[in-house]
């Protein structure tokens, strides 16, 4: 005896295998069924994840959430409360097969916490979203129901996201193209610019600046890459919230983002950029990937044909940032710094030796903290008290050591050109270049 | 307007140069350069390698950055070009270069680098000194989506990296066995 099983595979009896033959004639005999509410998923899926996930709901009767892989809710259909995502099982983050699996999953419903099954959105093994099924009571005789349908949409929400995706890549590679130009210089007309520009809603008649986002120690050949994308995608998503059109590029291991200033004040501009940046990493943390970027900002341009400037100080800013341990580097916050890092490796080596190079020596031969306690000095702005207070010492023992700092450089720490020689020397090291 | 954006770059195989010089040679013949200006230069390492160094087509150039002129550009495909109509011979680029590249030209009396023979590549052609390389040690690939877990982004004796990110990539001199007669 010959049956068909939902999925539509043919099971046959012991004895009963069909010949090559035969197989063609059941095909031929056999109608094959496909129900209609596949069909109108399908039909539905036309109007895009809107589409498939109120078809969805209304097969189900049960509200139905789609989510980008940060829970960032794209559709929602029979939702009454605002609804939020607490908790999936398995860990769906770790999902790298393409069949998406249906899950448990807690949900928030105005406050309330509720019940609902899950089932992840993969494209090309990777994950892209989420399809929620708010359901009260989940017991597996529900999942086993509802099971097969979830997983369908699923993948109709993949086929959705794969059109959209490639739609996107189409028109990125155009505007790629433009905002290397503008980091680059290539483009000299404003005019040009800002007509360019339009295409995309971008309005570079407004001043700009360039924020990096760099992986610290990319490598190329490890999910690096895919944490940029995410990354890319997350920034994205930030400005959108924040209102404003995202200008950014992906460049290898970093994403330049052009950010419009939204004012001509520059402590309140600064102050919207760190918060841009603090949102940014905060996602980041979602992803735990916040400790490894690291940022760096440029200066405002008004004039769009000259960001490359800007974009070039962005990138010195992230390198000294990272060196000086600067949570958010502005490229105008850098002082001594800026001159510093470039400046020819020799002659600050000598420029240091001269400054330090005794004391160096001392310590070295005494097993001294001479070195260590004058940094402090240093970063204390020489004050006497706050650095006795960092150093855990007493005022006394700080005289003394600096009356021998100053027997060995044979030179007066009250001299504020000393002073000045002695923070260049310090920053010179602590820019690794010694 | 161009759609790809692309960073073409050099990729040297430390172990496959014997150091000929011809893709030093070859560079001269190309650009009719003066005598004295190297735009590309072949070095001896301590190890008893060879280098072959030109411009590295930065992705963070700093002649880019220090020209007072603006005459330096990086085109679509990577390609780091000093504009001559601009260039002031101020010599500030040939001072921040970690590699060399920029070189003064006592006959115009300006600054000069690689270009990676961009007249030969739109031509469809590889550059002079790639196609020169017996042992194809040197060639050129692109390296936004070239890649090989064997290549490496630096090697010892070549400049910090970390500040310009240059578009070049270098295959190790391996360790070299040794094979005794019995």
């Amino acid at each position: 005896m010959t049956s068909i099983v939902p999925d539509g595979t043919f099971i046959y009896d012991e004895g009963e295998r069909p010949s090559k033959d035969q197989k063609g004639m059941d095909l031929v005999e056999n109608t094959f069924f496909v129900p209609d509410y596949l069909h109108d998923l399908l039909v539905a899926s036309e109007k895009g994840l809107k589409g498939i996930c109120a078809e969805l709901a209304s097969l189900l009767s049960f509200p139905v959430i789609i989510t980008d892989p940060l829970f960032n809710q794209l559709a929602t259909e029979q939702v009454v409360n605002k609804v939020e995502i607490n908790y999936i099982d398995n860990q769906y983050r770790e999902i790298t097969g393409d069949k998406p699996a249906v899950v448990n999953c807690q949900l928030t419903s105005d406050g309330v916490p509720t019940k609902g099954i899950c089932s992840a959105i993969i494209l090309d093994g990777r994950l892209r979203g989420y399809l929620f099924v708010q359901i009260d009571e989940v017991s597996d005789e529900t999942i086993a129901r509802i099971h097969s349908i979830i997983a369908y949409a699923s993948s109709l929400c993949s086929l959705e996201l794969r059109k959209k995706l490639e739609l996107k890549q189409e028109r990125q590679q155009f505007k790629e193209a433009f905002i290397y130009d503008l980091l680059y210089g290539n483009m000299k007309q404003k005019d040009e610019i800002i007509s360019y520009g339009n295409i995309w809603g971008w309005d570079f008649t407004q001043s700009h600046t360039i924020i990096v986002f760099s992986l610290v120690d990319f490598d190329y050949y490890s999910e690096d890459q895919k944490r940029i994308d995410s990354m890319f995608f997350l920034i994205e998503r930030v400005l959108i919230e924040s209102n404003l059109k995202p200008i950014a590029m992906k460049k290898r291991g970093e994403i330049v983002v052009i950010y419009q200033i939204p004012g001509e004040e520059m402590d309140k501009n600064e102050y919207v950029i760190k918060e841009f940046i603090q949102r940014v990493m905060t996602q980041a943390e979602i992803m735990d990937m916040n400790t490894r970027i690291a940022t760096g900002i440029g200066r405002e341009s008004t004039n769009p044909e000259e960001l490359y400037k800007s974009y070039q100080e962005a990138k010195v800013a992230y390198e000294v940032g990272l060196l000086l341990n600067i949570h958010t580097p502005f490229f105008n916050g850098l002082g001594l710094e800026r001159i510093l890092y470039k400046h020819d490796l020799q002659d600050v080596k000598e420029y240091y030796d001269h400054t330090l190079g005794k004391l160096e020596k001392y310590d070295q031969v005494h097993g001294g903290e001479l070195m260590h306690t004058l940094e402090f000095y240093a970063a204390n702005q020489y004050d006497l008290t706050k650095t006795a207070e960092a150093l855990f010492l007493h005022r006394n023992t700080l005289r003394y050591r600096f009356k021998k700092v100053e027997e060995i450089l044979d030179k007066k720490l009250d001299d504020m050109n000393v002073r000045l020689n002695i923070t260049a020397a310090f920053k010179i090291r602590q820019l690794r270049k010694i | 307007m161009r759609k790809m954006v692309k960073q073409m770059g050099f990729v040297f195989n430390v172990d496959l140069c014997f150091g000929c010089m011809a893709c030093e040679i070859a560079c001269r013949n190309e650009n009719q350069t003066d005598s004295t200006v190297r735009w590309r230069k072949v070095s001896r390492l301590i190890d008893d390698t060879f280098l072959s160094v030109s411009c590295n087509h930065c992705n963070s150039p700093e002649c880019f950055r220090v020209c007072p002129e603006n005459a330096f550009t990086k085109r679509g495909d990577g390609i780091v070009h000093i504009n001559s109509d601009l260039c002031t011979g101020c010599g500030l680029c040939i001072e921040a270069c970690p590699y060399g590249a920029p070189q003064y030209d006592p006959v115009t009396q300006k600054a000069s680098k690689c270009h990676m023979c961009y007249p030969r590549q739109d031509r469809g052609l590889p550059p002079a000194c790639v196609e020169s390389c017996s042992t194809e040690a040197l060639t050129f690939v692109d390296l936004n989506t070239f890649c090989d877990k064997k290549m490496v982004g630096t090697i010892p004796g070549f400049p910090d990296t970390r500040l310009t990110n240059p578009s070049i990539a270098f295959y190790p001199a391996k360790e070299r066995n040794r094979y005794f007669l019995k």
